[in-house]
């Protein structure tokens, strides 16, 4: 790992940070260790040193198709099985060998639809975990709404009111400054919720008190009531005029927050999320954890050919070229990033009577950033077959892929227990991340 | 035969202020120059240009993801998709259930050649509706019995302004200057507790005429009123929808609309911007407001999204009037029986194609979100079905189908696709033996029974119930209160008129104020309803197309969240406040009151903030705050409240106030518009 931060993510002491922020970030500092509507917290005194890292969690919602994503076509066994569950001479759905970008010579390739990260593949800095998701002692449920949420939270709704990534701010030595937490949405996804400096960032543009006379005047009118209301509402609406004021001071129009490296991002929502993103890792406003998510990912019918202009090609095509451009556009800065793709579940393995899937359990999952040791992880399936409910068995659990970056990149191993509630992580990792 | 959405999207707003961080310029003039102001006020939903040139998708386009919310990628064929009465070959989307993580997303797959402006028909301002002027002196209505009527405590409101200016017809000429709203009233009665809870629960957001009706009718009168709802004569709201034919439509004639957009460009817009638009127009001027609040919690429990299916996006019209409005107020298994036989949600969760005889057997979707969402239900993590009650509730309902001869797009049973085996739920709960060689119309009946059975179910008693009183009391209910609601439910045999009533007059609810946050549609509502908004009802012009983004870029309702019909997945628009409560949802509630109150929002949503004014004016600006808080809160001011509000003003709260002052028009907009952003306006 480089030992220096590249330039344009050294992040300013946070005392200066503060001190340009004007008096307004003392609002959001952790220091009380009080949440909105002053509940002490139930966690430990924030003490991990932040590492300078930013991760990116990107959500497939809709139960991402991990055989597709990952198909197990480099193993003769696997393939045969895989091959004749998914084309079952009305509907073809299986990706061919030759079409697939084989992984660091092991049983697994890419849908040939994620060639925009063959360069991340090249560069050893992708690493794949297949048969992961939740273990049945937490959750089987195949529900969307209860999957999402217990992968965001790392536990059950009703255990756990937090999640994971807002639980590593809250004990993290930089969670009262400048803007740790970014959910890249109109939405704080729920993975960053319990963040008490988390923030959901639309566009950087946006992200401005409009629509008065007197916007200064506004803003303290908007300040005074928020701040003498309490709940979760009212401290949001302080927390959001202090990030505005870090936000309005970014020129996205400045040269050297547009794409490097020749990155050419995509025509699409989730590819402007991660644009912005790169913004806001190059604008020095000690980022650390960001959320996005995509959508479309619940087929049930019509995967349709591993060809272009077919749905789940397209889908896919549009997930890799906008993830491609992110990691290009990053260039060097890419050592102190780690992006995490992960779905609530996975599908079946049978294509159904309508040329698509259903809800499964196992997925797979990627980890793509310079701190990535680039590989196939985890425990693999010996055999494919259509099982008791028709899906990919779970096999390694999502909170170890997640616990190790919190390790290895994010340096809070001491918060372990906090971030990941009665999760036990293996006693040998994975090994998926380098120490930053 | 095109008529999909293209791949780019690059829709531009009509007014682009592309100085990043401008203050705003004073306004000139007063109060009555505000609306002349447009286009000064920044506003989020003009990007810059910086953004638009790499993605100019911000809402539209064929890649769906504006706001972190996604809908389906959509790609469609070219081809005119097949009209062949046999196996239906229609499908053109996949996934019905693609899941933001809340909100909503929001598209309907406009094309890019839509000028947002250009291609329709011009603005018609003639209509002016103040949403208090009906009840300015209360409706009793006709047929309802009146259990008690107390004595009036204050001196109805005064006769108002006529406001019944004819709908504007969509052919109808230019637009008309906007006729002012009437003569306010007087200030209201200091509230009653009771009245401004259910007021602001009962209704899509209270004003001072539904509360001194509520009021003057006592709690229990007026909801036994509004529960029967044809008794509440709705003419004015209903004349403003005069021409709004596609609400009534088969589905075979929406089918011709759609394909009409060939010749006109209009049809897809129509059709969404007739429900869209009526929906919106109803939730603010409807005398039946208990009865469209409803609507809207069926509308979300039996969520339905088609908009990116282009063979089944007119269906979604059918759905909001043979489910959702026949059976509101109606009886639960009436309504879900409906739901399950209605080819909008029979596309959307794809079980028109379920075929347990194919290769491949049934699609278990529809199956699955019948027992999660629409009756048994999982509350708390808990659930009582299994995996394999799912997939048999999929056999029971296979074969259930659409016909699509003539393009009917009618209900039809495919008994060549049903599962003839022995199928049992819930642990032998349901079952029904073999039956090979049964009739259709047995085969059928099995699956109306199962339909029944689940409609009755206890469990469904109380999923419905906790739904209930998470949409109008609070996120986390008592389960003493679910629990009776539930007995009311089983009792009454699945009405919905005496459960809804069991909350709405119980002590719970009479003491329970500003536990529920308002979504992002009631809380334009609100905004609107108590600001008197008049609002241009042509369903594709200018207005309805900025608030329900018809044209590709992020509408109002979008950007509050709520875009109507606009929720993709099949579990509705979230209940939860943490779902809808961020940083960015604030700046955009904050600035659309902005824009409302200096009426810049659109040309055709007119206020007339003369009327929201204290009159007389109050001798200082401590008053004229006090005021403020009191009309526009109908609660009591918080000292927070105020010293907030006076330092807007620039004033302290003894300053003597001169009726001069208050031809500042900037200073008046800005005032009423934070008065609005009070996190107590934000809570019903």
């Amino acid at each position: 790992m480089p030992s220096a931060l590249p330039s344009s993510l050294s992040r300013p002491n946070r005392r200066q940070f503060i001190a340009a922020a004007g008096a307004t970030a003392a609002a959001t500092g952790f220091t009380t260790g009080v949440l909105p509507g002053g509940t002490r917290l139930a966690f430990g005194e924030p003490n991990n040193t932040a590492t300078g890292d930013v991760v990116v969690q990107v959500f497939l919602s809709g139960g991402a198709d991990g055989l597709s994503l990952v198909p197990p076509v480099f193993d003769a066994n696997l393939n045969a099985d895989y091959q004749a569950l998914r084309n079952d001479g009305v509907f073809d759905i299986a990706i061919d060998p030759a079409d697939a970008i084989q992984l660091y010579g092991s049983p697994l390739g890419l849908h040939p639809a994620m060639a925009p990260l063959t360069q991340a593949v090249t560069d050893t800095n992708l690493a794949v975990v297949h048969a992961v998701g939740s273990p049945s002692s937490l959750t089987s449920t195949r529900s969307h709404f209860e999957a999402q949420e217990v992968w965001q939270r790392c536990g059950l709704p009703a255990a756990v009111p937090t999640g994971w990534m807002g639980r590593h701010l809250q004990t993290s030595d930089d969670s009262g400054g400048a803007l740790p937490g970014v959910s890249a949405s109109s939405a704080l996804h729920v993975a960053m919720r319990g963040s008490t400096s988390a923030v959901a960032i639309n566009s950087i543009n946006g992200f401005d008190v409009f629509g008065y006379s007197d916007t200064s005047a506004a803003e303290s009118s908007l300040m005074t009531m928020y701040n003498a209301a309490s709940g979760n509402f009212a401290a949001t609406g302080s927390r959001a005029l202090n990030a505005v004021s870090v936000v309005s001071s970014i020129d996205t129009n400045d040269p050297a927050l547009q794409p490097q490296n020749g990155a050419v991002y995509p025509n699409s929502g989730f590819a402007r999320d991660l644009r912005e993103v790169a913004q806001l890792i190059r604008a020095n406003v000690g980022l650390q954890a960001v959320t996005a998510r995509t959508g479309g990912w619940d087929t049930h019918d019509d995967h349709g050919l591993a060809t272009a202009g077919n749905r789940l090609y397209d889908r896919i095509s549009a997930l890799a070229s906008a993830l491609g451009a992110f990691y290009q556009d990053l260039g060097a800065d890419i050592a102190e990033v780690t992006i995490v793709v992960l779905s609530e579940f996975g599908r079946t393995i049978d294509v159904n009577g309508n040329g698509g899937t259903d809800h499964g359990r196992g997925s797979a999952m990627f980890a793509i950033g310079g701190g990535i040791n680039g590989g196939v992880y985890g425990d693999l399936p010996t055999e494919i077959v259509d099982g008791p409910e028709g899906d990919l068995i779970v096999l390694n659990d999502f909170r170890q892929v997640l616990s190790e970056i919190v390790v290895q990149r994010l340096g809070n191993a001491a918060n372990l227990g906090v971030i990941f509630p009665n999760f036990t992580p293996l006693a040998t990792p994975l090994g998926l991340a380098a120490p930053s | 035969m095109e008529r999909e959405a293209p791949e780019v999207d690059s829709e531009d707003p009509p007014v682009r202020i592309d100085t990043r961080k401008r203050r705003l310029l004073g306004l000139a003039g007063g109060v009555a120059s505000l609306a002349s102001a447009c286009g000064l006020i920044k506003t989020a939903n003009e990007p810059e240009a910086a953004i638009e040139d790499v993605d100019g998708s911000g809402a539209g386009g064929a890649d769906v993801e504006s706001n972190g919310q996604t809908a389906p990628q959509v790609s469609e064929p070219s081809a005119a998709p097949s009209r062949s009465g046999e196996v239906p070959s229609r499908d053109d989307g996949w996934s019905g259930s693609d899941l933001p993580e809340t909100g909503s997303p929001n598209d309907f797959g406009l094309p890019s050649d839509w000028s947002p402006f250009g291609g329709g028909k011009p603005s018609d301002l003639g209509l002016v509706v103040n949403p208090d002027a009906p009840s300015a002196s209360p409706v009793v209505p006709v047929g309802t019995q009146l259990v008690k009527t107390p004595a009036p405590t204050t001196t109805p409101a005064p006769t108002p302004a006529p406001t019944t200016a004819p709908a504007p017809t969509p052919t109808a000429g230019p637009p008309t200057a906007p006729t002012p709203a009437p003569t306010p009233p007087p200030p209201p009665p200091p509230p009653i507790a009771s009245a401004t809870i259910i007021a602001n629960r009962a209704t899509f957001g209270a004003t001072p005429g539904a509360i001194a009706q509520i009021d003057q009718m006592g709690v229990a009168a007026w909801v036994d009123a509004q529960l029967v709802p044809s008794a509440i004569d709705d003419s004015p709201v209903e004349a403003l929808l005069a021409g709004y034919s596609t609400l009534t439509n088969s589905n075979a004639a929406n089918w011709a609309v759609l394909q009409g957009e060939e010749v006109d460009g209009l049809g897809r817009r129509r059709i969404f911007g007739e429900l869209s638009h009526a929906t919106f127009l109803r939730a603010l001027y409807s005398q039946r407001q208990l009865f469209e609040v409803m609507c809207d919690f069926w509308t979300n429990h039996f969520t339905v999204y088609l908009a990116d299916r282009s063979a089944f996006r007119h269906l979604t019209t059918e759905a909001d009037r043979i489910v959702t409005r026949a059976h509101a107020l109606g009886r639960f298994d009436e309504m879900l029986l409906a739901s399950a036989k209605s080819p909008a949600m029979l596309t959307y969760l794809h079980n028109y194609r379920s075929n347990a005889n194919s290769t491949s057997d049934v699609n278990e979707n529809y199956g699955r979100e019948l027992l999660e969402l629409h009756t048994l239900g999982i509350i708390d993590g808990l659930q009582i079905y299994t995996e394999a009650d799912v997939r048999a509730a999929a056999q029971v309902l296979s074969g259930w189908s659409i016909d699509q001869n003539g393009d009917a797009d009618t209900f039809l049973f495919r008994e060549n696709y049903h599962f003839d085996g022995p199928v049992s739920l819930l642990g032998g709960e349901w079952s029904r033996p073999d039956r090979s060689g049964a009739s259709a119309a047995q085969k059928l009946a099995d699956g109306e029974n199962l339909i029944a059975f689940l409609a009755h179910h206890p469990r469904t008693a109380e999923y419905l119930s906790w739904k209930l009183c998470r949409r109008l009391f609070a996120d986390d209910p008592p389960a003493a209160l679910v629990s009776r609601l539930a007995g009311v439910y089983l009792a009454s045999d699945t009405a919905i008129g005496p459960w809804v009533r069991e909350l709405l007059v119980s002590p719970e609810m009479a003491a329970a104020d500003g536990t529920k946050l308002r979504r992002g549609f009631e809380l334009l509502t609100a905004y609107m309803r108590t600001l008197g908004a008049a609002v241009d009802n042509d369903p594709i012009g200018e207005t309805s197309e900025r608030l329900h983004s018809l044209s590709g870029y992020a509408g109002t309702l979008e950007q509050l969240r709520q875009q109507l019909f606009g929720h993709v997945s099949p579990d509705g628009y979230p209940e939860d406040a943490d779902d809808w409560i961020s940083a960015d949802s604030l700046l955009r509630r904050w600035e659309i009151a902005g824009l409302l109150t200096h009426n810049t929002l659109d040309d055709g949503i007119v206020i007339d903030l003369s009327a929201i004014l204290p009159s007389p004016v109050p001798a200082t600006w401590g008053g004229l705050v006090d005021a403020l808080i009191t009309r526009l809160t109908s609660r009591a001011p918080e000292p927070s409240a105020q010293s907030a509000l006076l330092s807007r003003a620039g004033h302290a709260a003894a300053d003597t106030l001169a009726p001069a002052d208050l031809t500042d028009g900037d200073l008046v907009a800005d005032l009423i518009g934070l008065t609005l952003c009070l996190p107590l306006f934000h809570h019903r």
